[in-house]
């Protein structure tokens, strides 16, 4: 008699979320704070060996005093693939002098990050006086490549 | 995390913006120390950085983030230097 086997599962390779996962928390709350010039306030590089699940961003400026010339703020999370070019990933800004002028910004999809790859975040205010709320906000999970 | 103050590098520009040069760190909102505040020239601020990436006195360690970033030009590199 022949037994006929199929292939079925593979040795299985765990799911992500069971190897090894560590959770990363990037943030920057600023409040109040007065026109500077751009300035990263955090970054995260995903280590060798790992990979990482970019689950939740969020970018928020709101401008809190009037500026007496207003600029441009900007809060912004930037990705750059290891090797490659950067690009804003998400970006909110304020372009009016109105006080509780609000902008933001949430990421619409989890993305994977590989080994080198790194995201920041940075803030910026060209203006004059005034001053404006900034949120900078990733949460990851890494995990084992 | 670990905390502690460190020195900022950059000009404050697109290309070349305020940063600390870690691969890993968070600026703690409120403790930037300009150099020339009117020029708003950035000179240095508190981080948090990862535990896995200091030493036993709580500052950035070189071969701990050589070998985290093993591999990675811009993080295992013989001639790397670390902001103080």
């Amino acid at each position: 008699m022949v037994r006929m086997y199929s292939a079925g599962p593979q040795a299985s390779r765990l799911a992500w979320y069971d190897r090894n996962p560590t959770n990363r928390y990037q943030y920057f709350l600023g409040t109040n704070l007065t026109p500077h010039a751009i300035t990263q306030r955090w970054t995260y590089t995903v280590p060798t060996g790992k990979k990482a699940l970019l689950e939740l961003a969020w970018v928020l400026c709101r401008r809190m005093t009037a500026a007496t010339t207003a600029g441009r703020p900007y809060s912004v999370i930037d990705y750059q693939p290891y090797g490659g070019t950067e690009a804003a990933l998400l970006m909110a800004e304020v372009v009016t002098n109105n006080v509780a002028e609000t902008s933001e910004k949430q990421l619409g999809q989890s993305i994977i990050m590989n080994p080198g790859d790194l995201i920041r975040g940075l803030t910026v205010d060209d203006s004059t006086g005034g001053n404006c709320d900034y949120r900078l906000i990733a949460k990851i999970t890494e995990f084992d490549a | 995390m670990a905390k502690l103050k460190v020195k900022v590098s950059g000009k404050g520009t697109s290309d070349d913006p305020f940063r600390v040069d870690l691969p890993a760190y968070t600026m703690v909102a409120g403790t930037e120390e300009y150099a020339d505040k009117a020029r708003k020239i950035l000179k240095s601020v508190v981080v948090e950085i990862p535990d896995d990436e200091v030493d036993d006195k709580g500052k950035p360690s070189l071969e701990k983030i050589r070998r985290k970033y093993k591999g990675q030009p811009k993080w295992d590199r013989p001639d790397l230097k670390l902001p103080k």
